[in-house]
C-alpha cells in the first residue's frame, strides 16, 4: 500500500510587524550591558521607569552585589518595588538578604508584604526575630505574610514562635499561624528534627484547631508514626 | 494545545496539517478516564502526575532560558540547576508581585 506523506504547511501570509513601543518603554541595550552601566541607569532620576525596571531584571540575573544598594533604594517605591526584589532574590551574596533584612523596619503595606515575601523565598534565618514581632501586626495581611514566611524558614527557635502564637492570635491569622506551623514541621521533619515536627503536629491537633488543620496534623503524626513515607 | 477533557485540540494553522492523530480524540478520552479510575484502584500514579507535570514545565522553562541566553544549556534534574551557566540559574524564579506568595 503506497505511503502517503502529509502535506507541506502553507505557506503562511506576511505578517504584519507590531508597531514599535514607544520611547520610554523600549529596553534597548540593557539585556546585554554590564553592571556598572545598569546601575547608572537604576540610580539615574532621569530614567524611564520602565528602563529602571528591566534594568532591576538584569542585575538580578548577573547576581551583581554592587547593585544592591541601587536596588534597595527602589524597594519603597510604589511601581518598582517588585523589580527591586526580581533583582535581589537572585543575587547569591548575604548583602541582599541584609538589606531587605533593614528594609522591614522602613516599609509597611504591601511593599512590606512583598519584602517578607522574598525573605521567606530566600530563607534568610537572621531573619526570624523581626518576622515573630510582626505575627502580631496591626495589619492582618503582614501578620499572614510573616507567619507563613516564619514557617519557611523552618528549625527550632520558628517553631516556638509559631506555637506561641497559636495561642495569642486569632481569626484569619491564626488560620495564617496554623498553616506556617504545618510548613515548619515539614521542614523539621527534613531537617532530621522528628520530635520537634512530632511536637509541633500534637500542638496542631488540637481540638480548638481548624478542621482542617487538625486533620493535617493528624495525617503528618500518622505518617510520621506508622513510618510510611507518601511525601 | 490540548484543552483538557474538551476532546480538542488547538494549535496554530500553519502545524495543523501536520497532525497525524493516532486515535480518536474520544478513544483518548475514554482512555484517560479509565486510567484514572484504574489507578484510583491500584494507588499507582497515573501517566499524567504531578511529577510529570512539573517536568513537563521545568523543560519548558528551560528551553525558554538556554533561548534568552542563546546557548545551549545543561540541567541537572537532582539539584534542580543547570551546570553550565549562573546566569541561567538566577533565571528560573523571580520575585512575585505583592501580596501573593507560594
Amino acid at each position: 500500500m503506497p505511503q502517503t506523506r502529509p502535506s507541506a504547511p502553507a505557506p503562511q501570509t506576511a505578517v504584519p510587524k507590531p508597531p514599535a513601543p514607544p520611547p520610554e518603554f523600549q529596553e534597548g541595550a540593557i539585556s546585554t550591558m554590564d553592571a556598572p552601566a545598569l546601575i547608572h541607569i537604576l540610580t539615574d532620576a532621569g530614567s524611564p521607569e520602565c528602563q529602571k525596571a528591566k534594568a532591576c531584571q538584569r542585575v538580578g540575573e548577573l547576581g551583581a552585589k554592587e547593585a544592591v544598594p541601587a536596588l534597595s533604594a527602589l524597594l519603597a517605591d510604589e511601581h518598582l518595588s517588585v523589580y527591586a526584589r526580581y533583582g535581589l532574590e537572585p543575587i547569591p551574596n548575604p548583602s541582599a538578604d541584609d538589606a531587605q533584612r533593614a528594609a522591614l523596619s522602613k516599609l509597611k503595606g504591601k511593599q512590606l508584604i512583598g519584602v517578607i515575601n522574598s525573605i521567606s523565598k530566600r530563607r534568610d534565618g537572621k531573619a526570624g526575630p523581626s518576622l515573630a514581632g510582626m505575627i502580631y501586626s496591626t495589619d492582618a495581611d503582614v501578620a499572614s505574610a510573616a507567619a507563613a514566611a516564619l514557617g519557611s524558614l523552618g528549625g527550632p527557635a520558628p517553631a516556638k514562635e509559631l506555637q506561641a502564637a497559636l495561642a495569642k492570635t486569632k481569626g484569619a491569622t491564626r488560620m495564617a499561624v496554623a498553616d506556617a506551623s504545618l510548613v515548619c514541621a515539614e521542614r523539621l521533619l527534613a531537617e532530621g528534627k522528628r520530635d520537634e515536627a512530632l511536637a509541633l503536629y500534637t500542638s496542631l491537633s488540637a481540638s480548638d484547631m481548624p478542621k482542617a488543620v487538625r486533620l493535617a496534623a493528624m495525617h503528618g503524626v500518622i505518617r510520621e508514626e506508622t513510618s510510611i513515607n507518601w511525601r | 494545545m490540548e484543552t483538557g477533557d474538551a476532546t480538542k485540540i488547538e494549535c496554530s494553522d500553519n502545524i495543523k496539517p501536520l497532525l497525524r492523530p493516532t486515535e480518536s480524540a474520544s478513544l483518548a478520552l475514554e482512555n484517560h478516564m479509565n486510567e484514572l479510575v484504574r489507578c484510583i484502584k491500584t494507588r499507582q500514579p497515573t501517566s499524567a502526575s504531578a511529577a510529570a507535570a512539573a517536568n513537563s514545565h521545568v523543560t519548558c522553562h528551560a528551553a525558554f532560558i538556554a533561548y534568552q541566553r542563546g546557548k545551549r544549556l545543561t540541567w541537572d534534574t537532582t539539584k534542580h540547576e543547570f551546570t553550565n551557566d549562573e546566569v541561567a540559574n538566577h533565571m528560573r524564579s523571580r520575585a512575585l508581585r505583592e501580596p501573593w506568595r507560594i
